[in-house]
């Protein structure tokens, strides 16, 4: 059975899947296969959209100047996001001309495989730190009421263990 | 048994793994999505089976053709892995996330663990693209190649 074929046959209804909504990170692992997928991002901050995760954190947390530390955080994360995500459609770019050339070598592109993997490197790198100061800037609790998905209707006390 | 078949008069139809079963069954279930809402896993089939549509029309030497479709099967299987390899590090990165108590060394061995898989699906892949390449001319590769990056560009971590 073609599997194309039996798509067409198949229910027209959708998942939700592309209907998330944007992601705290979009960052596609197109081009995974030679590293330039910044893999696990979105995961690393729970994968939550950035309106919903300010949210949570504006309803976690009651101090305004803790608020705006873990605003300021989430501006560098997606600040970064976008900076990786131009790096990755050139990247990207690079990787697809290579492989659309039929006299391409698997030297050719061994240049690319290095700089993909490169390029995953540091993404992980700065996410990690970026999940990392986030975490030291919420409580255990406000953590769970931020990324548990139970995010807390009332505000966490900063105090809060 | 799963098969992909060529159009072709002298069409050859070639086995599928039963392993593939599953994904096709899951892309299935899902429903025939248009543009970005389709699941990544529907994105590859679908390129694919656009690959081996153009295979049918462009490459006349059946055998030839038959080694293309190897080609892409092979690519199939092994984009299908990688992509239930992103969908469980995707899981599992959101639990551990959630876990205000993780700590670095986890988040580590978990992104570690799903890179060794993508440098082995990788090289899989690639090897797959310089089958392609051998197996055809560059004219045929004009027409082709457009599927092989919509279906590696389908792979994502959502």
């Amino acid at each position: 059975m073609r599997a194309g074929t039996s798509q067409r046959r198949g229910s027209r209804r959708c998942s939700g899947r592309g209907q998330r909504g944007q992601t705290l990170i979009l960052i596609f692992l197109g081009a995974v296969l030679f590293g330039a997928a910044g893999a696990g991002a979105g995961g690393m901050f729970g994968g939550a959209s950035l309106p919903v995760l300010r949210t949570h954190v504006r309803e976690a947390m009651a101090d305004q100047d803790l608020r705006a530390q873990v605003d300021r955080t989430l501006d560098r994360v997606v600040a970064s996001a976008k900076r990786y995500d131009e790096d990755r459609k050139r990247f990207e770019a690079d990787v697809f001309a290579q492989l659309a050339r039929h006299d391409a070598t698997p030297a050719d592109l061994r240049p690319l495989v290095v700089r993909g993997d490169e390029l995953h490197q540091r993404i992980r790198g700065e996410f990690l730190d970026l999940r990392f100061e986030l975490r030291g800037q919420l409580t255990r609790a406000q953590w769970h009421a931020v990324f548990a998905g139970a995010a807390a209707s009332a505000p966490v006390p900063a105090s809060a263990p | 048994m799963r098969q992909f078949r060529l159009r072709a008069a002298d069409a050859v139809v070639i086995p599928m793994r039963p392993v593939l079963l599953g994904a096709v069954a899951a892309a299935i279930a899902l429903g025939a999505c248009a543009g970005k809402s389709q699941p990544p896993r529907q994105k590859i089939a679908h390129a694919l089976q656009e690959m081996s549509e153009d295979v049918a029309r462009q490459v006349p030497d059946p055998a030839r053709a038959a080694r293309l479709q190897q080609s892409i099967d092979g690519l199939d299987a092994d984009l299908n892995e990688l992509q239930g390899a992103a969908d469980a590090l995707n899981a599992r990165l959101r639990a551990l996330n959630a876990n205000p108590d993780a700590t670095r060394a986890e988040f580590v061995q978990l992104l570690d663990d799903f890179d060794a898989d993508r440098r082995r699906l990788r090289e899989r892949v690639l090897r797959h693209h310089f089958e392609l390449l051998g197996a055809t001319s560059a004219d045929e590769w004009a027409q082709l190649s457009r599927h092989e990056r919509d279906a590696l560009g389908a792979v994502s971590l959502q």
